[in-house]
């Protein structure tokens, strides 16, 4: 007659919870518990255990809403016209149709406009010293940036007039991102070219 | 404004890539429950676990463009908490005030409130209470389906030390339950 062991079924319990003991074991092992009080108790931990974890809840909602703060640390993330596109903005510069970007997300915060100033620099410098690009090319693209500037000069002197604006703020936001669109797909393109 | 469901989340990400804000909160709505479970459970403090969601969410948006649709969104959200969650465990989040797991499991073993606490509730208490290695290992192993292997390369220790954690917890854990 074998002579109970507390550790032997201790040992176990893990191997139990994962399904890894095979019949021999596993009966063994339930035997063994229902015998002894101590492991008897043990097992129906385990067994609790396991059910208790299965019955976790898969989602638990944070304490506030987090989103806002999310949402004021998202890139500023900008819908560039793909490469793959570049060609066909071309022939339409080419063609003299007037062309802006559509309008892509903004955001209001005043620090993501001195990027995007900051990055319409380096994009002109590069547009600048093109060699690639067809002066018909470059004309069009003049006029258009020249029609943005004038737009963002507008809404710059309306916010003269009505500083908190959240429309007119958006909309100096939203025109220098199209500034920046603009000077960035052509320099993109006339490198591809 | 969230998109009308059911959007799958592909398209969201697509409609994130490009900056669409609506899109980018969907995406947050959608999977905020899981990140902040795993974030709670993981640190044990819901104030901590606030601050790991919201830097889930922010390095995810930041690394959108990198993400290829290889996995499910779910999985790669899932995989971006544990790494920040270790991380952060280290670095800046630990100056936040914080009440310390327990180190010595006599002086508040899950097992002392264990018979009046035996459903889920009771045990996302009781691992809140896990030492914090143990508490990893087990949420890694026993929640989220991790394997040791994995759970050794996250944490940057042996396979048997994280046997040898999951081992602690689960006994820790059946005091609570007997």
């Amino acid at each position: 007659m074998n002579v109970h062991d507390c550790s032997w079924v201790e040992d176990r319990l893990d191997a139990w919870l994962d399904d890894e003991l095979d019949e021999v074991e596993r009966l063994r092992l339930e035997t063994e518990a229902a015998g002894c009080e101590w492991c008897a108790k043990d097992l129906e931990a385990n067994r609790k255990l396991r059910v208790a974890v299965r019955q976790l809840p898969t989602e638990i909602q944070p304490t506030r809403d987090l989103w806002p703060a999310i949402d004021r640390q998202r890139p500023r993330l900008r819908a560039w016209i793909p490469l793959a596109a570049a060609a066909t903005l071309a022939i339409s510069l080419v063609g003299g149709r007037a062309l802006i970007p559509a309008p892509t997300p903004v955001s209001a915060e005043t620090d993501w406009r001195a990027e995007v100033q900051t990055a319409n620099a380096s994009f002109r410098e590069a547009l600048d010293a093109s060699p690639n690009l067809d002066p018909a090319v470059r004309a069009v693209i003049e006029k258009n940036l020249a029609d943005i500037d004038r737009a963002i000069g507008e809404i710059e002197k309306a916010l003269e007039q009505n500083p908190s604006s959240a429309l007119l703020q958006k909309a100096l936001v939203a025109m220098e991102q199209q500034r920046s669109d603009l000077l960035r797909t052509i320099t993109l393109s006339s490198k591809a070219g | 404004m969230l998109l009308d469901a059911p959007t799958s989340d592909p398209l969201l990400v697509e409609k994130a890539k490009r900056g669409h804000r609506s899109a980018f909160e969907s995406l947050y709505r959608r999977h905020v429950g899981r990140v902040y479970a795993l974030c709670l459970r993981m640190s044990a403090d819901p104030s901590l676990a606030d601050e790991l969601c919201q830097e889930v969410f922010v390095r995810a948006f930041e690394r959108i463009d990198s993400f290829e649709g290889r996995s499910a969104l779910t999985t790669w959200l899932h995989r971006l908490a544990v790494n920040i969650i270790l991380t952060e465990r280290r670095g800046s989040l630990r100056r936040l005030a914080r009440v310390e797991p327990m180190e010595d499991p006599e002086a508040d073993s899950p097992g002392r409130h264990g018979k009046d606490h035996e459903s889920a509730m009771s045990l996302e208490s009781a691992i809140g209470r896990l030492p914090e290695g143990a508490r990893h290992v087990f949420v890694l192993y026993d929640v989220e389906g991790y394997k040791h292997e994995e759970i050794a390369d996250l944490l940057g220790v042996t396979v048997g030390t994280s046997k040898a954690q999951l081992h602690r917890a689960r006994q820790l854990l059946r005091e609570g339950l007997r």
